[in-house]
């Protein structure tokens, strides 16, 4: 493995990277990714007017074997990152190191050899499939295009992938409109596992899914985590899910990790108000609990990414900002009393224990000002 | 959250979806379904017959003058549809005109899609540059009139049948481009596009192998409409003279050929065959083109 590095490190700028040695390596390392989209007008001489600026400088790792959880609201920029990481978006800057390669600046051709190790597997199971193409094509697709296997060795695969998901391998030669939702979910992880890749990166494989059949889908991809030795990036809004599945979690708000960390740490003590917040408002199945838990509303709408807020991108919505929040940006750093691994970018970071209050923020004048002429907002808050 | 996994929850077995849509077998379901377009096919059929027999076997040489007294009237025994003004039998003229005005209208419709196809994927799938020059060449061919062309042709070339085609083709493949173009702007975006670029495919793959296939609906209805068009603009062209060279007969030139008969007060059945025979066929073509509307194209689906 330590060959494939070689070839793509021309320049060899980061040696220490290649150097380590493959085992102890992250799979994936996700170093200052900024995606940014234009937006331009004009037809033959554009001119760009701005851009949505939906990641801005992340930074993170995935060891192999894990699951790294990756939440936040809908918008945040979860899912350009993950099509960031698998170069299915060309990045604006930063770098995506997978298995000591740095794919970020590959050509289409280097990069297929690349994509044969990093699959993925999408949101929507009606829309991530070719209506026109039969489950055997779907599936085996990939197998063809990296020349693995042909006629009907190829077959003999697909339908052992489809067993290993759980479907029936006669139904090799129908179409995904006969399929349910969770079945043709089922056809998108066997697609994603035909190349037996290293990192699957999840992007709400359950959200559009019946909560039954999630629980399935969730089984299924832990199941083949063991079986087949592989590292997921695991991307979802629903933080009982998230936390079901994933070692380590990642809370990004408005196209920036806020707080990084363990499973159980991040959701025992949330250090970042926004974790906090998003904590707050996941569901809790307990009646009895649910009432004596508390909820921290916050004020506002998520801004626009094409205009940040400055500082800290939170401090417009934020309980504890302080006027520090708005001109200075807080680092990713470990806070005072938190294990080595567990991150937050927070000046301010909520102490164990400690109940925010649902206040309009104390900076922002317009937001309190709207949030007074309009007082029933903030009551169902957004998760 | 644990979540509870259990044999209850593998209710999943039975398909819940509808029963297969595959493009083929709904659309022709739905085809049959529909009166008109099914008397079109049907009459679409026996012509193509007819244009197969012509091509063989026909009462008597189309091109033969003499065959019969000239101005011979409808009934008259042995040439049901009488002879023209040159004393050739009409039925097989008519016979024959069918293979020029199939044969403009299969290729044209041809070299419509191909071309079409290629530009609208091309450009709906790269954008930028491409596009927005493409848009330029599409307009300027817009402003171009068929006629012209073919007159130029036929300055340059002489008469021929290939010349009428290229200058329908050429005057018809943007509204196919234009189409494909914006099928592929909006398939690209879906989400099994992603996934086969995940997977590594190439970008002639996801052309032809995933956006393809997925506009080949609207493509086959635009189709049907390049067929009749191409055909009337044919025969509008031999009507004026633009047409395929003299004794080969079509429904265009036999019109024209009846017209000073009919001013002359002398026979206007030499006229009113190949007028008919044509408007039947657009309209069987049209109503053909509709049924398949109505079939293949589900934003217009009733």
């Amino acid at each position: 493995m330590v060959d494939n590095t070689a070839p793509a490190n021309p320049a060899g700028d980061e040696p220490s990277v290649a150097a380590a040695p493959a085992e102890d390596r992250p799979l994936l390392q996700v170093e200052n990714v900024v995606k940014h989209f234009p937006i331009k007008r004009g037809i033959f001489f554009k001119r760009q007017i701005g851009s949505v600026q939906a990641v801005e400088g992340v930074s993170l790792e995935v060891r192999r074997g894990e699951t790294l959880g990756l939440v936040g609201e809908t918008g945040c920029g979860k899912s350009t990152l993950a099509r960031c990481i698998t170069r299915l978006h060309p990045l604006t800057s930063g770098r995506v190191i997978f298995d000591g390669v740095d794919i970020s600046r590959l050509s289409a051709r280097q990069l297929r050899t690349h994509r044969r190790r990093m699959q993925m597997i999408f949101q929507d199971p009606f829309g991530s499939l070719n209506p026109r193409r039969r489950v055997g094509s779907i599936i085996g697709d990939p197998l063809a295009i990296h020349g693995v296997a042909d006629g009907g060795e190829r077959k003999r695969q697909v339908q052992e992938l489809m067993e290993v998901v759980g479907l029936n391998p006669e139904h090799y030669n129908r179409f995904p409109s006969e399929f349910s939702g969770g079945q043709r979910q089922r056809i998108g992880v066997a697609r994603a596992l035909a190349l037996r890749p290293s990192l699957i990166v999840c992007d709400e494989p359950v959200s559009a899914l019946d909560v039954s059949v999630q629980a399935q889908i969730i089984n299924l991809l832990e199941d083949l985590q063991g079986e087949f030795n592989l590292t997921y990036v695991f991307i979802a809004h629903d933080l009982a899910v998230v936390e079901h599945v994933s070692d380590r979690v990642a809370v990004m708000y408005l196209g920036k990790i806020v707080e990084m960390g363990e499973t159980a740490e991040l959701f025992g003590s949330p250090r970042h108000p926004y974790t906090a917040a998003l904590l707050s408002a996941s569901m809790v199945a307990d009646p009895e609990k649910a009432r004596s838990s508390h909820r921290v509303v916050l004020y506002g709408d998520v801004p626009s990414p094409i205009n940040p807020p400055s500082g800290c991108r939170f401090h417009t919505r934020c309980p504890k900002a302080q006027p520090i929040c708005s001109v200075e940006e807080p680092p990713l750093r470990v806070q005072a009393g938190d294990a080595v691994g567990h991150v937050t970018a927070c000046h301010f970071p909520v102490a164990p224990g400690e109940q925010l209050v649902g206040t309009p923020p104390a900076i922002s004048a317009a937001a309190t000002a709207f949030a007074a002429a309009s007082p029933d907002i903030g009551e169902e808050g957004r998760a | 959250m644990a979540i509870p996994a259990g044999p209850w929850l593998e209710y999943e077995g039975g398909t819940l979806a509808r029963q297969q849509v595959g493009l083929w077998r709904d659309g022709l379901r739905r085809l049959r379904r529909n009166r008109l377009a099914l008397a079109a096919v049907v009459y679409l059929g026996l012509l193509a017959c007819v244009c197969v027999v012509s091509l063989f076997w026909t009462p008597y040489n189309p091109n033969l003058v003499g065959a019969c007294p000239t101005y011979a009237l409808p009934g008259t025994p042995g040439h049901p549809l009488g002879c023209d003004d040159l004393g050739r039998d009409l039925i097989s003229r008519l016979m024959v005109g069918s293979q020029v005005s199939l044969a403009v209208g299969l290729i044209t419709a041809a070299i419509v899609v191909v071309l079409g196809v290629s530009v609208g994927l091309l450009i709906g799938y790269v954008r930028g540059v491409v596009d927005a020059a493409f848009a330029l060449v599409i307009n300027v061919f817009y402003g171009v009139p068929p006629l012209m062309i073919a007159i130029v042709l036929y300055v340059l070339l002489g008469p021929g049948l290939i010349n009428i085609i290229i200058a329908i083709a050429a005057s018809s493949w943007m509204d196919m481009a234009r189409l494909v173009r914006g099928q592929t702007m909006s398939i690209r975006e879906r989400e099994f596009i992603e996934a086969a670029r995940a997977g590594g495919a190439r970008t002639g793959k996801i052309l032809f192998g995933h956006i393809f296939p997925n506009a080949l609906g609207p493509i086959i209805v635009q189709t049907t409409y390049v067929v009749p068009a191409a055909i009337l603009t044919s025969a509008f062209f031999s009507f004026l003279g633009f047409g395929v060279p003299a004794p080969q007969a079509d429904w265009g030139g036999m019109a024209s050929e009846g017209f000073s008969p009919l001013l002359a007060g002398f026979d206007p059945y030499i006229l009113l065959w190949p007028a008919i025979a044509l408007s039947v066929t657009l309209l069987a073509f049209n109503f053909f083109g509709d049924g398949l509307r109505d079939a293949f194209d589900p934003r217009q689906r009733r």
